[in-house]
């Protein structure tokens, strides 16, 4: 049995809490506050501290860690960078610049992505539906190029895919520990 | 508060957070700084006005507060009254304005007393009362 530590990073409004609440099975922690910018983006709460979920894919235990998306808060990205092993990162395709928060979350979690495992997510598809799936493929490239990063356009309220997504990640996480491991 | 306009960016508001502040400053000594937020995070006001060291006190404040209060929840023990941290060289305390979309952080020197602790929430408790518009 293993255990894993994912970590779903995005901007706000992105879905990172309401993915981790189609996922996980025990109630989640929560740090949701009043949205006091509704003109930025339009949500009634927003997490200010992070979201944490478990779900068991046995024969692994997953403990899910979301992020607050909004820059003031970063310092909780620090502190939860450390214990993660594997990364999320969700980007909502009605976003004005999906593109530009691809690309500051695979910057600021590059260690993390290059150490465990990444998957990009993209939500709310259903609301705006744009070409925009090959420019993220070329955003992750440009940060990552020594790696492949999988895109995936999911809706974070629906269990099944959030569940895809993090499988995918998990047999990625997989792959290159055994990879590692050859000799 | 009306709430047509954001905490944060109601003038109503901002002036009687900057006038809690500015008593608050008066009757507690071992003051050095303090912040009216809003639960997300927000400056409302702050004192000294400017210093670049509590930059990061209103952001840092609003996820202390949301993790105290998960833990509350967690543990079923009513409602989290006030969140104090102890430092060897001063002390952060935060408690929430009333049942407002706000709160109130202090940085305390060290030698503070209770008497400190209780200025801190008679200030929020009267900040409450004067921006509760029924
Ligand atoms: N229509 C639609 N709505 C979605 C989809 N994915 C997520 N949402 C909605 O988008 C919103 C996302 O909000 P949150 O989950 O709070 O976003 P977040 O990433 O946690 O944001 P912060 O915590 O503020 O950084 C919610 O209202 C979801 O119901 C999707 O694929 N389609
Ligand atoms: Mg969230």
């Amino acid at each position: 049995m293993a255990e894993y530590v994912i970590l779903f990073a995005g901007p706000m409004g992105a879905g990172k809490t309401t993915a981790i609440r189609s996922l996980s099975e025990i109630e989640v922690v929560s740090t949701e506050a009043a949205n006091s910018e509704p003109g930025a983006v339009d949500k009634p709460t927003t997490t200010v501290a992070m979201d944490y979920g478990e779900i068991d894919l046995d024969p692994d235990m997953v403990r899910l860690y979301g992020i607050p998306g909004q820059e003031r808060f970063d310092f909780m990205w620090d502190i939860l960078r450390e214990r993660a092993m594997g990364l999320i990162v969700l980007v909502n395709a009605d976003d004005p610049e999906p593109e530009r928060h691809v690309h500051e979350q695979l910057t600021a979690f590059a260690e993390l992505a290059t150490r465990g495992g990444v998957v990009v997510g993209v939500t709310r598809y259903d609301i705006q539906r744009t070409d925009i799936g090959d420019r993220i493929v070329a955003t992750a490239r440009a940060v990552l190029p020594d790696r492949v990063t999988p895109v995936f356009a999911v809706d974070a309220r629906d269990q099944e895919q959030m569940r895809t997504l993090l499988l995918s990640l998990i047999a990625d996480i997989e792959t290159r520990h055994a990879l590692a491991a050859a000799p | 508060m009306t709430g047509a306009l954001p905490p944060h960016r109601d003038p109503a508001v901002v002036s009687a957070a900057v006038a809690a502040l500015a008593g608050l400053a008066a009757v507690c000594r071992p003051l050095r700084a303090a912040i009216v937020l809003t639960d997300d995070g927000f400056e409302i006001a702050r004192i000294p006005r400017g210093a670049d060291e509590h930059r990061r006190l209103a952001s840092m404040a609003s996820a202390m507060q949301a993790l105290a209060d998960a833990v509350v929840r967690e543990l079923r023990i009513g409602t989290n009254q006030h969140l104090v941290i102890d430092a060897s060289e001063g002390a952060v305390v935060a408690l929430r304005v009333g049942h407002l979309p706000c709160a109130l952080v202090a940085v305390l020197d060290d030698g503070f007393v209770p008497d400190d602790v209780a200025e801190i929430g008679a200030t929020a408790d009267a900040l409450a009362r004067r921006l509760h518009t029924p």
